[in-house]
């Protein structure tokens, strides 16, 4: 077992419950996850339907109004969030995946595969990585699976450097020499004693890669790159700033709860990383 | 040291080196034939003209052989020529360039200078009610969506309160002198500058306060405070520690901003480099989204460069033998 995780376990739910914020923030993202995961039964109207008479401000009937074509807004947003949600947490999965078995590798057996791995993941993160899901986006389409793998497959650098820098540490320990000089191989090693315990830091990374996902997605809708059959919050923001002057609405309100959804995720996650290893927090920066 | 230096340089010549490689070939394997777009869509034209524009623009050769002549070309500063603006890449680059490096100069010096005093108050006494009001106030700065900051803005000082332009970079109705010029520039900049400046500070923010409370932590704080030295001072001598690797991460940041932010130079439809890529990924312009790529990735790799060699320089306790990357 590694040694992280009996620790990892307690302060992980003295993290959650210990804080205010982290309270706060963990009703946000479970709010708005259900709300996503039960949009067909809560949002009041087709998000297509357009047979209302547009540009209502928020009213009872309609508490965010309606947009230029006479949608619900509420419905809209509240289908928004299931896109959001969906390209977010899958994608932020894809690259902690990718980042957790290069970061192993790379600082696990060291040599060519490392500094082949590093410069791979320094040529990544020269780049932003939204300039590089836009032309991505915009050559392969983006559908919504297409999306997930774009997105997931730019955002493994940070976690990759995460891991292998801790790695480096581990593999150093009294507990994985004693299971080398049993004969164990390099591969039981590296799944069975140090994947475990690089655990806690890929969940937390997982957090803020999230949080990264959701705003590179919403970024690409607004640039207007988002599965057309979808509801997308960035779409819905770019479509607000035509009508400024007619609704302000459109644009504010789902980018307010984009907002409010993406602080929360990353206070969680940040707290959660100070209690786990407070010498790490703050980690990197959230370059998109 | 010379070795270092040495080093440094080649591995900053192969990051170039390798991800101008992948870009160009993921930009030439993209699907959709530049030809329709050099045509400009609608009813195709004969072949024949079809072939002229193929041979024209090189579109006849392999993408090995266009890879390769266009690498022997770009270090020479010939970044190809542009399907779409029919002019040289590089001078359609240079010609945006002066608008983003002016924005992102700017946001630079204000995270910095911004970013040092207020992480200095937060890490003064940590866990104090200021420095976690300071914390949650980074964190959600750096969390808002850039777009969204930057409408709120616009929402806020252009429509509502009818202050400042909504965008744009300089107003043509301007007389061409020193003067006027400056102060449509200041009108025009300040909303995306203090955009940019609230997404990038919070960042900034954490970083400051991280190292500064580092230093803070250290021995000699204690033996400079146990001397009865003012707490002023003290605090200044931390921040001297702490200010490489402030400027460091501050650094990083300028390589980006010099990338061209593109979502709130769209929404402020600002003429840099993030506009452009905008454009030309629009149009599927393949040599400028390629020259961009290549602008882009210089920026950084010799800001990283410089600001790794400055950090040599300047710390003697770094044993370049034993350097370790984190």
């Amino acid at each position: 077992m590694g040694i992280y995780m009996s620790i990892a376990r307690n302060t992980l739910i003295r993290a959650i419950f210990g804080a205010k914020s982290s309270i706060i923030s963990l009703t946000v993202i479970l709010g708005v996850s259900i709300i996503a995961g039960l949009a067909s039964l809560i949002a009041p109207h087709d998000p297509r339907d357009a047979s209302f008479s547009p540009f209502q401000p928020p009213s009872w009937r309609h508490p965010f109004g309606t947009d230029d074509l006479g949608r619900d807004l509420l419905s809209r947003v509240i289908y928004g969030a299931r896109t959001s949600l969906i390209i977010g947490f899958s994608a932020a999965l894809i690259a902690i995946v990718i980042g957790v078995l290069i970061g192993i590798a790379s600082g696990y057996i060291g040599g060519y595969i490392d500094d082949i791995a590093m410069r791979i993941t320094e040529t990544f993160q020269v780049i932003p990585r939204l300039v590089l899901a836009v032309v991505a986006a915009s050559f392969l389409g983006p559908s919504i699976f297409n999306m997930i793998l774009i997105i997931g497959g730019l955002s493994w650098p940070r976690t990759a450097r995460v891991v292998r820098s801790m790695v480096l540490t581990l593999r150093e320990l009294p507990y994985v020499e004693a299971v080398r000089a049993l004969g164990a191989s390099n591969k039981r090693i590296m799944f069975k004693h140090i994947l475990p315990s690089v655990l806690p830091i890929a969940v937390i990374m997982t957090g803020y890669e999230a949080a990264v996902a959701i705003l590179v997605e919403a970024g690409l809708g607004f640039l207007g790159l988002s599965d057309p059959e979808l509801e997308s919050w960035g779409k819905i923001i770019h479509d607000g700033q035509r009508y400024f002057l007619w609704g302000w609405w459109i644009a504010m309100i789902p980018g307010s709860i984009l907002s409010i959804l993406i602080i929360a995720i990353n206070i969680l996650a940040d707290n959660i990383n100070n209690a786990i290893n407070p010498k790490t927090a703050g980690l990197d920066s959230k370059r998109i | 040291m010379l070795k270092y230096v040495f080093k440094r340089l080649i591995q900053g010549f192969a990051t170039i080196l390798i991800s101008t490689l992948v870009i160009f070939t993921i930009v030439n394997l993209a699907p959709g034939d530049p030809i329709i777009f050099i045509t400009g869509g609608g009813e195709p034209p004969p072949p024949e003209i079809i072939n002229q524009l193929r041979k024209d623009y090189g579109l006849d050769r392999s993408i090995p052989e266009r890879l390769a002549i266009y690498l022997s070309k770009i270090f020479t500063g010939d970044l190809g020529y542009s399907y779409i603006y029919r002019t040289g890449v590089a001078d359609l680059i240079l010609q945006r360039l002066p608008a983003t490096i002016i924005l992102a100069v700017s946001t630079y010096i204000i995270i910095t200078i911004l970013g040092i005093v207020i992480g200095i108050q937060a890490a003064k006494r940590p866990l104090s009610l200021l420095d976690r009001f300071i914390t949650i106030m980074s964190v959600s700065l750096f969390s808002f969506p850039s777009f969204f900051i930057a409408q709120l803005l616009i929402l806020l000082f252009s429509i509502g309160l009818g202050l400042l332009p909504t965008g744009g970079f300089l107003d043509p109705r301007t007389p061409a002198e020193p003067i006027p010029i400056i102060i449509d520039l200041i009108k025009h900049i300040i909303l995306p500058l203090t955009s940019l400046t609230l997404i990038h500070l919070g960042f900034m923010i954490r970083v400051s306060r991280t190292a500064i409370a580092e230093a803070l932590g250290e021995d000699y704080i204690v033996i400079l405070r146990a001397i009865g030295l003012p707490e002023k001072k003290v605090l200044l001598s931390a921040s001297r520690v702490a200010a490489m690797p402030i400027l460091t991460m501050a650094n990083y940041e300028l390589a980006f901003l010099l990338s061209g932010t593109l979502l709130v130079e769209v929404v402020y439809n600002w003429p840099g480099i993030g506009t452009l890529l905008y454009d030309s990924i629009l149009k599927r312009d393949y040599p400028t989204i390629s020259g961009i790529f290549f602008i882009i990735i210089g920026f950084s790799v010799v800001i990283n460069l410089i600001t790794d060699l400055v950090y040599v320089f300047l710390d003697p306790r770094i044993g370049i033998g034993k350097k370790t990357e984190v």
